[in-house]
Formats: C-alpha cells, sequence, structure tokens
C-alpha cells in the first residue's frame, strides 16, 4: 500500500513542471558547483604541494649564516588543502593559508582569501555543500508542501481515506515517495562526488567521512521531508503550507545562524588584537628573553647556571651560553603563545557551543558545524594545522640555537655552521591529518542532536497524518 | 478614495499577521542596531587606544627632549633611547604613528568588509603595519555566517515581508470569490490593484523608516544628516521594487500558492543566485593570482636581496662617498648597519614592489568584473548602497590601505634624510613629523 502511494506522489511529482524546471536547475547547479570546485581544488592543491617544496628549497638554499640569524630568517608552514574540501570548504576562505614560523613567536595563519575576492563572495558561495545544505531543503518543500493539503483543496484526500487506508500508511507512502524523488536526483550527484574523490589523492578515511557526510545530509533532509509532510497535514490551504514552510527554511538557514552569531559574540566575546598583543607582552617579559642577557630573570638564569658549572664567568662554561639562553628563551616564549593561542581557541569552541544549542530552532547549524567538521574545513581542523605547525617551528629553533650552543664559541657572532649541507638536514615539516578519531567526540552532539530532529520529526509527521481530518 | 483607504486600512490591521509583522520587524531592526552599535563603539574605543599609545610615546620623548635642550637633563647616551635620534623615533620600540579609518557617520547600518580589513595599522620606518596588531580575532565560523546587522534586516528579510504582505493582493480575492464581487463594481481592477499596492507600500516604507529611524536614534545615531536622506531613498526604491514584483506577478492571474512560489524563487534568484553565480564566473575568468605563490616570490626576493648584498652596498657607498664602508663586522657600528639595512631594504622594496602590484591589479580586476553583476540583481545594489553609506565598502578599505601606503613613504622619506645627513632631532622637529 504504502509503495502504491510514493508511486502515486513519484508520478504527480515528475508530472509538475514547477518541480521538473526546479529540479533541473538543482542538478544544473549542483553539477557546475562540484565541476567548479574539483577544478579549484585540483588547481589549488597542486599550488599548495608546490608552494611547500619552494618554501623548503628557500630554506635550504639561504645563504650560509648564523643559526639563530636563520631562525630570524625562518620559512613558511602552508595549509594543506583537504580533499572533501571539494564537497564543503567550510570556513577554509576565512582563514589564512600561511604560517610564518620564526624564532621567538608563534605567528597567525595570514592571507585570508575572502579578503581578496570580489564582494559577491561574502552573500554565497556555489559551492556543492552550499547547494546541498541550502537549496535541496527548498526543493524539498516546492515537493512536499502540497501532498496534503492540495489533495484536501481537490477533495481527493477524502476520497482517499475513504479507501480503507490508514493515515499512517497514507502518512508513510507520502514520505516515502519524496524520498524516491530526492534520492533519484541526488544519487547521481553524490556518486559523482565519490567518483571525483576516489581520483583524487585522499586519505584513507576520507571515504568515512563522505559517507558520514552524506548521512548527515540525508538526515537533514528527512527532518524537511518530515515537517513539510506534517505541515501540509495541518495546513488548510496550500499557500498556508508553503508560506510556514518557507518560513522554517528562512529561519533556519537564515535568521538563527546570523542571530547566533551575535549572541555567541555577545556571551563570549573575543579579545581585540591589542588586547591579545599586549598580554602577551606582559606575559613575556616575566621570563628570560634571549636577546636581553641584563634583565633580571637573564641574570637569574645566568647565576644559576654558572654556580651549577663552578666558572665564574659565561665565558668559561663549556657550550656557548648565547645558544643557551636564547633556546631558554625561546621556551619561555613558547609557552606563552601556546597560552594565548589556546585561551582565544577555547573562546571560539564555547562560541560554538551556543550555536550547537540553538540547533533547537535550526538543524541547519547543525549540518553546517558537522559537514565542515567531517570535511575538516573547521576550526578544529585549521588549529591542529596551527599547531602542528607550531610544534614544527619549536622543533627547528631548537636544533638552530643548539647548534649555536654546541658548536659556536661565546661573542662568536660572526659564526656559521661548518656543515654546508647544514640547513638541508633541518627537519622537514610533515602534516599529519586529523585522523576521524579525532573528529567524531567533536562532531558527536551535534550528530545526536541531528538523530533527535530526525526522530522527533518523523513522530510529528506521522502523528499529524494520524490526526488529519478533512 | 478616502473611503478605499480607511477599508484598506481595516483589512490590513483586522488579523493579528501585519501586527506580528511590524513587530518582528521593530525586535530585528533595534537588535541589529544594536549590534552595529557595539560594533562601532568598539571600533571607536580601539581607535582612541592606538591614538593614545603613539601620543604617549611622542608626548614623553618630546618632553625628554625639551628638558635636554634647556639642560635640565644630560643627553640620552643609549643611541636607541636618544629622542634626538631620528631612528628610534620613527622605526622601533613603540615608535611609529597610526593610520587610522573612523567609522563614518552612518557605520551602524551595514558591518560590510569591516569583519575581513583592518581600520587602523601601524607606521613606521619601512613598515606599513609595524605593531602586527590589527588582525581581526573573531571566529571565523561567525564571519563566514555574517552578521546580524540593519543591512541585513533590509536587504535580505524585508523582501520577505513585502512577499507575505502582497503575494495574494489579487489570488486571494479569487480564491475567496470576491472577485467577482469586484468585477461587477463600477472600477478599473488593474487600477483598483494598483490602489491597493500603492497603499501597502506606503504603509510599509513609512513603518520602516519609522522604526529605522527609531531604532538609529535610540543607539544615537544623527539622522540630520545626508547619508541618512539616501538610506531612505534606497529604501523607498529597494522596497518599491519588491512591491512592484509582486504586482507583476499578481496580474499574471496565478493561484496564491503558485504567486508565493515565484516570488520566493524572486528572492532566491537576486539575493542567492545571481551573486553566487557572479562570484564563480568572476573567479573562473579572473582569478587572483594565489596567495601562497604570493609568499614565496616575497621570500624569492628577499632570497635574491640576501645573495646580491654586495652589489647593493658597493653601489650605496658608491652613491654615497660620504660614508666609508667598514671591512670588518665587528667594526661596525650601529650607524652603519643601519645605514646598509636600509639601503638593502629599498632594493628589496623594489624587488618586491611589482609582485605586490601584480596581485593587487588581478585582485582588482576581478572585483571590477564581478561588479558588473549588480545590475542583475537590486539584492545586490541595495548591500553596495548600504556598504557606501556606512563607509564600511571594499574600496573604503583599498583606499585607506593606499593612503597608508602614501602615509609610509611620507615618513619614512623624512626620517631617512634626517638619519643620513646626521642629523639630530629638535622639539620644534616633533611638531613637523609628517601626519596622516
Amino acid at each position: 500500500m504504502i509503495l502504491h502511494i510514493a508511486k502515486k506522489e513519484f508520478t504527480e511529482a515528475l508530472r509538475d513542471s514547477r518541480f521538473r524546471f526546479s529540479a533541473i536547475l538543482l542538478l544544473a547547479m549542483l553539477l557546475c558547483a562540484l565541476l567548479a570546485s574539483w577544478h579549484y581544488y585540483a588547481q589549488v592543491s597542486t599550488e599548495h604541494l608546490e608552494a611547500a617544496r619552494t618554501a623548503r628549497s628557500q630554506w635550504e638554499g639561504q645563504a650560509a649564516k648564523n643559526p639563530h640569524s636563520a631562525a630570524h630568517f625562518g620559512t613558511f608552514a602552508f595549509k594543506p588543502v583537504p580533499v572533501l574540501s571539494l564537497i564543503d570548504n567550510g570556513l577554509d576562505k576565512y582563514m589564512g593559508v600561511s604560517v610564518f614560523l620564526e624564532g621567538h613567536k608563534q605567528n597567525l595563519a595570514q592571507y585570508q582569501q575572502i579578503a581578496d575576492q570580489n564582494d559577491l563572495a561574502r552573500f554565497a558561495e556555489l559551492s556543492p555543500a552550499f547547494a546541498l545544505i541550502y537549496l535541496v531543503p527548498l526543493l524539498i518543500v516546492l515537493m512536499a508542501f502540497g501532498v496534503f493539503s492540495t489533495e484536501r483543496e481537490q477533495g481527493t484526500l477524502q476520497l482517499a481515506l475513504s479507501q480503507g487506508v490508514s493515515p499512517i500508511q497514507l502518512g508513510l507512502g507520502k514520505i516515502a515517495g519524496i524520498w524516491g524523488l530526492l534520492l533519484s536526483l541526488l544519487v547521481p550527484v553524490l556518486g559523482l562526488g565519490l567518483f571525483f574523490l576516489l581520483q583524487s589523492d585522499h586519505q584513507p578515511d576520507d571515504l568515512a567521512r563522505y559517507g558520514l557526510m552524506v548521512l548527515v545530509l540525508l538526515l537533514y533532509y528527512g527532518v524537511f521531508i518530515h515537517v513539510s509532510v506534517a505541515v501540509s497535514a495541518w495546513a488548510k490551504q496550500s499557500n498556508v503550507a508553503l508560506i510556514s514552510l518557507l518560513g522554517f527554511w528562512a529561519v533556519s538557514a537564515l535568521l538563527i545562524p546570523r542571530l547566533t552569531a551575535n549572541f555567541s559574540k555577545q556571551l563570549y566575546p573575543v579579545p581585540s588584537a591589542l588586547a591579545y598583543q599586549s598580554q602577551i607582552k606582559e606575559a613575556l617579559e616575566k621570563g628570560v628573553d634571549g636577546h636581553n642577557p641584563f634583565s633580571e630573570r637573564s641574570k637569574i638564569f645566568q647565576d644559576s647556571l654558572l654556580e651549577a658549572h663552578q666558572v665564574d664567568s659565561v665565558h668559561k662554561l663549556p657550550f656557548n651560553y648565547a645558544g643557551l639562553i636564547m633556546q631558554t628563551g625561546e621556551e619561555h616564549e613558547t609557552v606563552v603563545y601556546a597560552k594565548a593561542m589556546k585561551k582565544l581557541h577555547d573562546i571560539y569552541l564555547d562560541q560554538l557551543r551556543v550555536h550547537q544549542a540553538s540547533a533547537f530552532c535550526s538543524p541547519t547549524i547543525l549540518v553546517k558545524l558537522l559537514s565542515m567538521q567531517l570535511a575538516k574545513t573547521d576550526l578544529l581542523a585549521h588549529y591542529e594545522f596551527a599547531q602542528q605547525a607550531e610544534k614544527y617551528r619549536v622543533a627547528l629553533v631548537r636544533d638552530l640555537n643548539y647548534d649555536l650552543k654546541d658548536n659556536s664559541k661565546y661573542g662568536d657572532w660572526d659564526y656559521v655552521p661548518k656543515d654546508k649541507d647544514f640547513f638541508k638536514k633541518n627537519i622537514k615539516f610533515e602534516y599529519r591529518p586529523t585522523p576521524l578519531g579525532q573528529t567524531m567526540p567533536a562532531a558527536a552532539p551535534s550528530l545526536l542532536f541531528l538523530f533527535g530532529w530526525f526522530g522527533l520529526s518523523l513522530g510529528t509527521a506521522l502523528w499529524s497524518a494520524k490526526k488529519i481530518t478533512n | 478614495m478616502l473611503s478605499f483607504i480607511y477599508f484598506e486600512f481595516k483589512a490590513l490591521v483586522a488579523g493579528p499577521f501585519t501586527a506580528i509583522l511590524a513587530f518582528l520587524l521593530l525586535s530585528m531592526a533595534l537588535f541589529a542596531a544594536y549590534n552595529g552599535h557595539q560594533r562601532v563603539a568598539k571600533q571607536r574605543a580601539t581607535l582612541r587606544e592606538v591614538n593614545q599609545k603613539s601620543e604617549d610615546f611622542y608626548a614623553k620623548n618630546r618632553l625628554l627632549l625639551d628638558s635636554i635642550e634647556k639642560g635640565l637633563r644630560k643627553p640620552v647616551e643609549t643611541w636607541y633611547k636618544d629622542p634626538t635620534n631620528p631612528l628610534p623615533m620613527s622605526a622601533f620600540r613603540g615608535a611609529g604613528r597610526y593610520a587610522t579609518l573612523p567609522p563614518a557617520p552612518l557605520a551602524v547600518i551595514s558591518t560590510g568588509q569591516s569583519d575581513i580589513f583592518p581600520y587602523y595599522t601601524k607606521v613606521a620606518l619601512g613598515d606599513e603595519n609595524a605593531a602586527d596588531d590589527n588582525q581581526s580575532f573573531e571566529n571565523p565560523f561567525n564571519t563566514a555566517t555574517g552578521q546580524f546587522d540593519l543591512a541585513f534586516v533590509l536587504t535580505f528579510i524585508l523582501p520577505l515581508f513585502i512577499v507575505a504582505l502582497g503575494y495574494n493582493v489579487l489570488s486571494a480575492e479569487r480564491e475567496q470569490g470576491t472577485l467577482l464581487l469586484l468585477l461587477s463594481m463600477p472600477i478599473n481592477i488593474k487600477y483598483w490593484m494598483l490602489h491597493k499596492m500603492w497603499f501597502r507600500y506606503g504603509v510599509l516604507f513609512l513603518s520602516t523608516v519609522a522604526i529605522v529611524s527609531f531604532s538609529l536614534a535610540v543607539f544615537g545615531v544623527t539622522l540630520a544628516q545626508p547619508a541618512f536622506a539616501w538610506l531612505l531613498l534606497s529604501i523607498g526604491l529597494y522596497t518599491l521594487f519588491w512591491f512592484g514584483l509582486c504586482f507583476g506577478i499578481n496580474l499574471l492571474g496565478r493561484s496564491s500558492a503558485n504567486n508565493a512560489l515565484m516570488l520566493l524563487g524572486a528572492w532566491l534568484f537576486f539575493t542567492l543566485l545571481v551573486p553566487s553565480l557572479a562570484n564563480l564566473t568572476a573567479t573562473a575568468l579572473y582569478p587572483v593570482p594565489s596567495r601562497v605563490q604570493y609568499v614565496n616570490a616575497l621570500r624569492a626576493a628577499q632570497n635574491k636581496a640576501e645573495q646580491e648584498k654586495e652589489g647593493i652596498l658597493v653601489a650605496f657607498y658608491s652613491k654615497n662617498p660620504r660614508f666609508v664602508r667598514k671591512k670588518q663586522e665587528a667594526d661596525k657600528t650601529w650607524r652603519d648597519w643601519w645605514r646598509e639595512n636600509l639601503a638593502e631594504g629599498d632594493y628589496l622594496a623594489q624587488l618586491t614592489t611589482q609582485t605586490k602590484l601584480k596581485f593587487d591589479t588581478q585582485a582588482q580586476v576581478q572585483r571590477g568584473f564581478a561588479n558588473w553583476f549588480r545590475y542583475l540583481s537590486p539584492t545586490i545594489m541595495m548591500q553596495n548602497a548600504l556598504n557606501q553609506l556606512a563607509g564600511t565598502d571594499t574600496q573604503t578599505y583599498l583606499q585607506f590601505h593606499q593612503r597608508t601606503a602614501e602615509f609610509e613613504q611620507r615618513w619614512s622619506a623624512y626620517f631617512k634624510a634626517k638619519f643620513l645627513n646626521d642629523e639630530k632631532l629638535t622639539t620644534k622637529d616633533f611638531e613637523r613629523f609628517p601626519t596622516y
């Protein structure tokens, strides 16, 4: 029975010119978006690989110099582009692409792409995620707003109910019919996405991530289908059903996210760059400054060192004191920056939790959060990259300072490493992408909420179908 | 006519619908204005802070110099703390002056690009961002989501309200069966509908104006200014467009549901589809060169300057024979070191100017191309207009950047000349420092 009803919905929608027009338009846009982002991904990932190689060869090819001068000269880490960004590029355009790695400080990633793009990029970007998260629900509304209300208006609802079909079966049949239509449209697109994914340089867990992304989307579509069926069952007129459903979409996709963005800022304000810098400066002054041997902290450190080695001057130490004090200062600086960065990141996480909490009136936020988490284009993935770049910076600078300490004399700033290949032998930056096991704990609450939405909306839809009156 | 207005008014206020819409609009406008007010207040406070910072620095050093000139204090021995020395007064250790972009009088209405581009930057000798203290630390997720500002309410939400008020003006009469009644009256149905639309337009426009004015006035924005008149004009035209669209679609004589669909399709088309397709086209046809390559190009220039150091120095000393080059590193004083450093800096600037120019030009070409698409969407035009009125459009920030670069040139030239001529700064010079 359910199958019959589903078939009827399917055929009827296919005959509707409005649906045909919108579906073709949406499909065309999805394909456009996929192709464009595939092209973009291929280009950008090559660029980043190349850039990373160039940066390394620039490091290795730098003129012979004192290792600590090399630490000031610095190098760059480029953020690799995750392959799933071809489905959802998340926050990638809003976060810097390169981090300058130098001695003494942890720099923030620089050059957000959004600042170089035309203004229209701020409106909306035609990415597959945009079409899948914002536009497909609209198509669902279009398919489903009239499933009960139109029949009521045409008088066929009474007819159907008099045939002995239970209202629940009727509801399930309508839901199944919409699913059938939706899947017949989406399966080819999602398949194409999978094809692109397989064609590119993907990590083993990327396929699982893609599968989860699809699951999240399907749950989300389920919510829209259920809500549409429920509203259609209650609405006396089709246009009321349509307007209410579009209102739901606008609230979920447009209004709540922006409202929450501002609320989260009010609840958990981020420090200004000035405050951030001055906090760091204050904390730095409390430790050893490698470039200022006269500071109080440096003196205390020096005295304790002289005592430990039982000598009366730094010249008599068995190693170059300059290298050690640089490294000691560096270790203090590293902690100061790491703390500041963590504090900022924690504020971001608090703000994201506000977004997550607002999901009780917006399933769209959940999907947005989940989709970029799974695609590794969210804040966490970026933070993870920044952390790895920082770890690398610390290791590199340590190697440089220790070379100074172990192989040169105190006061000899003209020292250059004897080994011509010294810079070539320095540690290399290898980025390890965030494993799925690390993403899941962060994604779990949102996923749970989404399941909640799915279940509740399904219950509401069936209950509404049961209560249906003519 | 009067009776028409009377009945129309009664019909409009009869249900709770209109009241709900008005209430929603008012609360959204107030919240949006509050957000804008917070943002602008923060901006003002930050600008005060940075200006104070550099003022304090120069006031302190001027006072010190004054005492030295009057013989009350001994000259400062340490060169990098000496207020007569052009270098510590222009290049490092807190020296430098901030270039600032104060918020426009109507800045409250639109966040625009203000969450992406810096509005202040510290200019020091040879450096346009000497303190590196002007990044936005806002959560990228929030920035990407967009702000709840008046511009959002006016460009995105208001059209939805108009659609809700106007989608069934004619079709409802048909569906309720009152159209026949109307047709039996001695009136032209199109004129009747036009009147009805004009009336609704008037009510909506006036309420919007009242709500926007009230929301702005609550947060202390002066309404008696030309920009505000432009704001009203923009709202008037933009809402007129949407009412016109409703009118046209009603005339097609389809059902209410069909009208609603078409109007929401139009909304989607103008607010999301045109901008996103235009952006896609612009990025595909005129891609901005990649920043990662840009970073590497700058680094390559740095390497080149390093390798050609010897040549640069030889050229510098032959051009400036009054300076004698010291062979041993150990013999070099801070003066020698800075002279050579500045000479290298000049050469590096020459190398990088081309790279920067190429990048900026290509970005500008893409912006120019994308800008053509605004004629396809009143929503883009409205957003642009509001950004311009708020002084938060891209061009304002690019001009700010441009003027900052010019200021840096003036600042650097002034102090470099003093340094290379071994001049000492006097308190009178402190009055003549280049200003932004």
